[in-house]
């Protein structure tokens, strides 16, 4: 008997340690809590509860909002904030995590801060969390499967994203790869062909930042002809590059759209060519490789397993995981 | 001369994509626009909405001919056909002049969102509404009729480019 009481005992200080210790993880994920913020955040979402059917229409709704927004003039934070509280309320039917959305809706920030901010929690395990950030990504691209033709996939606001990160040098979220590849691989695939050459636009915008501050100062710097002619080369070359990646990118579509929508002959004309390019692109850099993986994974009738196989050896982590993965389901 | 304002957003983007083919022309086929050779260079400037077409036409040459603007004027830049500022670092501009005025209700310009601009890119934001030496009362609508305000977008100008 002893021994059983320990025994749960034991289980339960597990159980609350590992809560705690996910609560810890989130709260050192995102951000630490702002006590003002959080009250405030807790006090809106008091008001939203009560608001009624029309919350657009409700003044103290706005009054709170408002209240939010002057506690911070940092975008960031106080969307980092309401994740933490997403991440850390408990809820009936997790009800919490709908308001919350609702409480971004309010607060009315370019798409670019959610990007930034949630980018690194797609997929992160903490449940409510994981809702909250899924929702607001799925609403703002729309690149749900099957979505009805007249409906445009909007990966505009993530090719901003990327191409700031590319040209920043800094890593983009693996997630964040992961998930826009997995709802659209062919987007996916353009957002990267075009950020590809922001490292190089960055190295010439410092240059031209340069001569511009040596001028202000009164100084006449020397032309530099050959810095100019190599700008000159490698933009060139991403642009051919580039051209490629579109018309790849095409012809593969092309042949999906026929195969989907029940064209079988003219989709078994457009295959070689669409294999063809697949078998370049897995030839390429590494997003386009992941592409090839995407497209394989969703669409049976491209599949080959050797590229497959190969792919899962490539010294790329998210393309050898994602070759080796037979989890890729269907964009959702 | 007396300007019309436009009250309704026409479908420019064919005058944009004009433009674009025009700017590209001349950088690549007659020489203009080498900043590393002769301190030339590509400027778009735009008033209001045309702020805001301004910002579209950097982007599209940036990411259509690979062209990298030299200078960039917001003048009380608004979202084209939208009622908005146009805060966006337009991608991918080596300096912009980002003037916009407070005084307007709903349409003015504001400061350019910091999170959007590139590394290594210079962003100079001047609100006349605030900022000593500019007469604090000029609206959306006298904005670009002051001379201080016309006199430093072509100082500027000159400050950057040779020719």
């Amino acid at each position: 008997m002893r021994q059983a009481r320990l025994r749960i005992l034991a289980f339960i200080v597990v159980c609350w340690v590992n809560t705690v210790h996910a609560q810890q993880d989130v709260e050192i994920l995102i951000e630490k809590p702002d006590a003002a913020i959080q009250a405030q955040i807790q006090k809106l979402f008091n008001t939203l509860q009560k608001s009624g059917d029309d919350a657009r229409s409700n003044i103290d709704v706005w009054r709170e909002v408002k209240a939010l927004k002057q506690l911070s003039t940092d975008k960031d934070k106080l969307v980092r904030q309401l994740a933490l509280f997403v991440a850390t309320t408990k809820s009936e039917e997790d009800s919490h995590v709908l308001v919350a959305a609702g409480i971004l809706y309010f607060l009315d920030f370019p798409p670019s801060v959610p990007i930034r901010v949630f980018a690194p929690y797609l997929g992160t395990d903490n449940r409510q969390l994981r809702s909250f950030v899924e929702m607001w990504f799925y609403s703002h691209d729309k690149a749900a499967n099957d979505s009805p033709p007249l409906r445009p996939v909007n990966y505009d606001d993530y090719l901003d994203y990327v191409r700031l990160k590319i040209g920043r040098g800094e890593e983009i979220p693996a997630p964040f790869i992961r998930y826009i590849y997995e709802r659209s691989p062919g987007q996916a695939l353009l957002v990267f062909a075009y950020a590809a050459g922001s490292r190089d636009v960055a190295v010439k915008l410092e240059a031209m930042h340069t001569i511009i501050e040596a001028r202000k100062q009164g100084k006449e710097p020397e032309p530099q002809p050959e810095l100019g002619q190599q700008f000159e080369e490698r933009r060139r070359a991403r642009s051919k590059e580039k051209r490629e990646i579109e018309l790849a990118e095409h012809i593969v579509s092309n042949a999906i759209w026929l195969n989907k929508n029940g064209f079988t002959d003219r989709f078994q004309a457009a295959l070689p060519e669409a294999n063809e390019q697949l078998d370049k692109l897995a030839k390429g850099e590494w997003w386009a490789k992941l592409y090839v993986v995407y497209i394989m994974r969703q669409n049976p009738p491209f599949l080959k397993d050797s590229i497959l196989r190969q792919l899962a050896e490539d010294e790329n982590k998210l393309v050898s995981e994602a070759a080796s993965s037979k989890s890729i389901s269907k964009p959702r | 001369m007396a300007f019309e304002v436009p009250t309704v957003p026409v479908d420019i983007n064919p005058v944009i994509s004009f433009a674009e083919i025009e700017i590209a022309n001349a950088v690549f086929f007659r020489n203009v626009g080498n900043y590393f050779d002769y301190f030339g260079g590509v400027t778009v400037m735009g008033y209001s909405w045309g702020g805001g077409l301004a910002h579209d036409l950097i982007e599209r040459l940036s990411q259509n001919e690979g062209i990298t603007t030299l200078y960039g004027v917001y003048l009380d830049a608004i979202v084209y056909g939208g009622v908005t500022a146009q805060d966006n670092w337009p991608n991918a501009t080596a300096y912009l002049l980002n003037m916009y005025e407070t005084n307007t209700i709903l349409i003015h310009g504001a400061a350019i969102d910091p999170t959007t601009i590139q590394a290594g890119a210079t962003v100079e934001d001047v609100n006349t509404t605030t900022a000593p030496g500019y007469p604090g009362n000029l609206t959306h609508y006298s904005i670009d009729d002051d001379p201080q305000v016309q006199n430093h977008i072509l100082s500027t100008l000159a400050g950057i480019m040779l020719r």
